[in-house]
């Protein structure tokens, strides 16, 4: 079954595409996992393929629900796969602090997509020091390749040690591709059982502390025992560099571009925690000085500093020269060379200004979020205006969060309907309105949801119902399907008042956010409209069959489709500042029609 | 040893070019690695994919060009072009410098229309890339797709055909072939 990673074509793969397909070769048997970026896709391929393999997938509502059920696959001893983004990890830690006393019996991996540099996230936490903290293994593949490497690792020494293992994939390697080769191991097939085992599963009291000392005793086994770890260049140099991750790769681009290659040995350490010394310690026995590159606070520093203390001499340098924030730069690796090493760059580099603003994406045309923020800021701005108050808005992570920013946070996931308790509690008079879509809605903002209710809230929540969770690449959510009904799922947790409203008519919409905030109580404004990328049958019918055109001759100037509504598919023309539908990019939603104070813009549709 | 970048926004279709691309490298004999950078929405923002090409098996290369190793620039939009010219070659003892194709037309910035800041016009962009005294090639990719196929989405087939030029990957009927048989939504050209 190990068939090519495109059929027909070469074996190019992302680092995605790479977990993926070490999982398949690996036989796993359970993945669970929850959508975000940098590993967004790994659980696409893994389902294109799921007739072709022997394994179950659980689209899990949240990370802690995702690494319970890992867990419990785990137990049967399916091999398990769990998949998360950094952030995630902060959701599934609870469950994860429990795994290692467990014993797990399938091989459980633990893929975490991190994000120095923040390009794909809100925030770029640096997770490494969930290793320690649930004291399990920690691998770091440092390229395509590698990422397969580790994970069948993983699967390996997870059924060794009875532990999950984690391996974290950086954003750069994630999204980067090249060429891969497989090895599928040989499985025999296994028989999926639940033992009883209540010393290891009722972990409590004179237990819990006995199962801990298990933990601790087994992973310090497996840290004097194991090592994985490369050399590069000269053994005998007095200059050493120590790498884990996406550094590893460009150290060594820059010590050959530079040529000095007989300068330095390079360490590349892949099992980073739990840290076996000993080859640190062999590796520095003859270095003067030695160099830690890596990306973020300094994790691996930290584990050998702790672990080398007292028995390496050579100086220690790592964060004190690369900095703990962002991702570690070809141009601050090669500064640190030609200045260390007193050698010349030999490029002579193009020395050039530009101005050039960041374009960070928007909502797409035909977003239903678009017009729904058009209609936050109206309805807010006309309770300005008879209160005087500032409204404000609370933000959750999502495509609602892109540019233009309307909300006053971004934050984590449920930070609009959690903070914007707070303040309403705080400023019981202020307007405010919390956001978060559907995806976060079952995520987390559920119970924040009767925890309003419980406590009394006067709270305006906003759910932006677009069937989908977009940014991570359309994977479904709860309402993608007739499997729930959440206008019933709200009013059986007791919210007060629930408005159902179409995206697309903003100016009702406006209305009745206007009228929810005015009342007492907890209010949900439940706002449909699918995404404009996941388009349903009236969507691309509309797209087929209507037309939009804006009269200038009726159109007044008042540039509200232009400059609040903002769609992109409405142009103004330089010369004459009239206005223009692009229709190569309008989706026809029609938004900007019913926003139009002027009946300017006309819809023809022969359903209409 | 290339290093090229292609350069859009999102919507634009640089992630099924450079899945096409470097298809077409392999098979044409280069081995190559590349990375896509598409920021955390779904359209509309700043994409590229960077490109390390070599003939012979690739050494160990970091993920992203290197300050000063740009040696091809395709761009479907020219801000996005100069966004990435500081990568660019300075000029060589062997008279190599960076080369450029880029879009003429820009596709406008959304951000905040209400609070007039929008980009500057494209004269300015297009000052900018012309005073850079690297070798420009200016192209009509959306317009050219547009007559020729009936959509500027195609516009990132024409980029493509000046990536494998560029490159000096003289088979266009194998670039054609992988380009219509990866990129489901393909829409065909008028025969010339």
């Amino acid at each position: 079954m190990n068939k090519p990673l495109s059929q027909n074509y070469s074996n190019f793969a992302d680092g995605n595409e790479a977990i993926a397909r070490a999982a398949q070769d690996s036989g796993v048997g359970y993945i669970s996992h929850y959508p975000g970026s940098p590993v967004n896709r790994v659980l696409d391929i893994l389902e294109q393929d799921i007739g072709e393999y022997n394994y179950v997938i659980n689209h899990a509502l949240s990370e802690h629900i995702a690494a319970l059920s890992t867990m419990g696959a785990s137990l049967c001893g399916a091999r398990s796969l769990l998949v998360m983004k950094h952030v995630g990890l902060n959701i599934a830690a609870d469950p994860l602090n429990y795994s290692a006393v467990t014993k797990i019996k399938g091989g459980m991996v633990v893929v975490v997509g991190t994000d120095p540099g923040a390009r794909t996230s809100t925030g770029e936490e640096d997770v490494h020091w969930y290793a320690p903290q649930f004291n399990l293994p920690l691998l770091e593949p440092a390229s395509v390749q590698g990422v397969y490497a580790s994970v069948q690792k993983a699967f390996q020494i997870s059924e060794v040690v009875k532990l999950p293992v984690l391996v974290f994939v950086p954003g750069r390697i994630a999204y980067q591709s090249s060429r891969i080769s497989r090895n599928q191991q040989k499985l025999k097939p296994r028989q999926y059982k639940f033992s009883k085992d209540p010393e290891n599963l009722i972990n409590v009291g004179a237990r819990a502390v006995k199962n801990h000392q298990d933990h601790v005793l087994r992973l310090q086994k497996f840290q004097k025992q194991n090592s994985i770890y490369t050399t590069h260049y000269n053994p005998v140099a007095r200059y050493g560099i120590v790498t884990r991750g996406a550094t590893f790769a460009i150290a060594c681009e820059v010590i050959e571009s530079l040529g000095l290659q007989d300068k330095v040995q390079l360490l590349n350490i892949e099992l980073s925690y739990p840290l076996n010394i000993s080859p640190f310690v062999d590796f520095a026995q003859n270095k003067q000085a030695i160099t830690i590159i890596e990306d973020q606070d300094g994790f691996l520093e930290t584990m050998i500093k702790r672990e080398a203390f007292g028995k390496v001499n050579c100086e220690l340098h790592g964060k004190d020269i690369f900095p703990p924030w962002g991702e570690v730069s070809d141009t601050q690796v090669r500064q640190f060379f030609t200045k260390t090493f007193d050698c010349d760059d030999k490029r002579s580099s193009f020395s050039i200004d530009i101005d050039c603003p960041e374009r960070p994406g928007t909502f797409c045309e035909g977003c239903p979020h678009r017009p729904a923020f058009y209609a936050i800021d109206k309805a807010l701005a006309e309770i300005k205006k008879e209160i005087g108050s500032d409204g404000i808005i609370g933000g959750d992570i999502g495509c609602s969060s892109l540019p233009p920013h309307r909300t006053d946070w971004l934050l984590c996931m449920n930070a609009g309907i959690g903070m914007s308790q707070g303040i309403a509690q705080i400023l019981p008079e202020q307007p405010l309105v919390s956001t978060g879509g559907e995806g976060s809605l079952f995520h987390g903002g559920l119970i924040s949801l009767q925890s309003a209710v419980e406590n009394n809230i006067n709270l305006t929540h906003i759910i932006f119902d677009n069937r989908s969770i977009a940014m991570t690449g359309h994977q479904d959510s709860p309402t993608s399907s007739d499997k729930v009904d959440l206008g019933k799922l709200l009013a059986a947790i007791g919210v007060d008042h629930i408005f159902e409203a179409d995206a697309f008519l903003a100016t009702k919409l406006a209305a009745t956010i206007k009228k929810a905030i005015q009342i007492d109580g907890v209010k949900v404004i439940w706002i449909k409209g699918d995404c404009a990328l996941q388009p349903n049958e009236e969507s691309l019918r509309r797209l087929n069959e209507r037309t939009l055109l804006i009269h200038n001759d009726q159109c007044q100037g008042c540039t509200l489709c232009y400059s609040k509504l903002q769609c992109p598919s409405i142009i103004k023309n330089e010369e004459d500042q009239k206005l223009h539908i692009e229709m190569s990019q309008c989706r026809r939603c029609a938004a900007c029609v019913n926003i139009c104070p002027n009946n300017a813009i006309e819809v023809s549709d022969p359903r209409l | 040893m290339i290093n090229l970048i292609i350069a859009g926004i999102g919507g634009q279709g640089i992630n099924s070019l450079a899945k096409v691309l470097a298809e077409t490298c392999y098979q044409s004999g280069y081995e190559c690695q590349f990375t896509v950078h598409k920021g955390g929405a779904q359209s509309l923002g700043s994409v590229y994919a960077e490109f390390r090409i070599h003939q012979g098996a690739l050494p160990i290369l970091g993920q992203g060009i290197p300050t000063g190793e740009l040696d091809i620039l395709i761009a479907l939009d020219p801000w996005e072009g100069l966004r990435h010219v500081p990568l660019s070659r300075s000029l060589l003892a062997n008279g190599s410098k960076t080369r450029l194709w880029i879009e003429t037309q820009s596709m406008p910035f959304f951000i905040e229309r209400d609070g007039e800041s929008e980009t500057d016009s494209q004269v300015s962009v297009k000052a900018q890339l012309e005073s850079s005294g690297l070798d420009v090639n200016w192209r009509n990719y959306r317009g050219d797709a547009t007559q020729q196929a009936g959509t500027a989405k195609m516009a990132n087939y024409l980029a493509g055909l000046d990536c494998i030029q560029a490159l000096k990957l003289s088979d266009k009927s194998l670039y054609d072939r992988l380009f219509f048989e990866l990129v489901k939504k393909a829409k065909p050209f008028k025969t010339e």
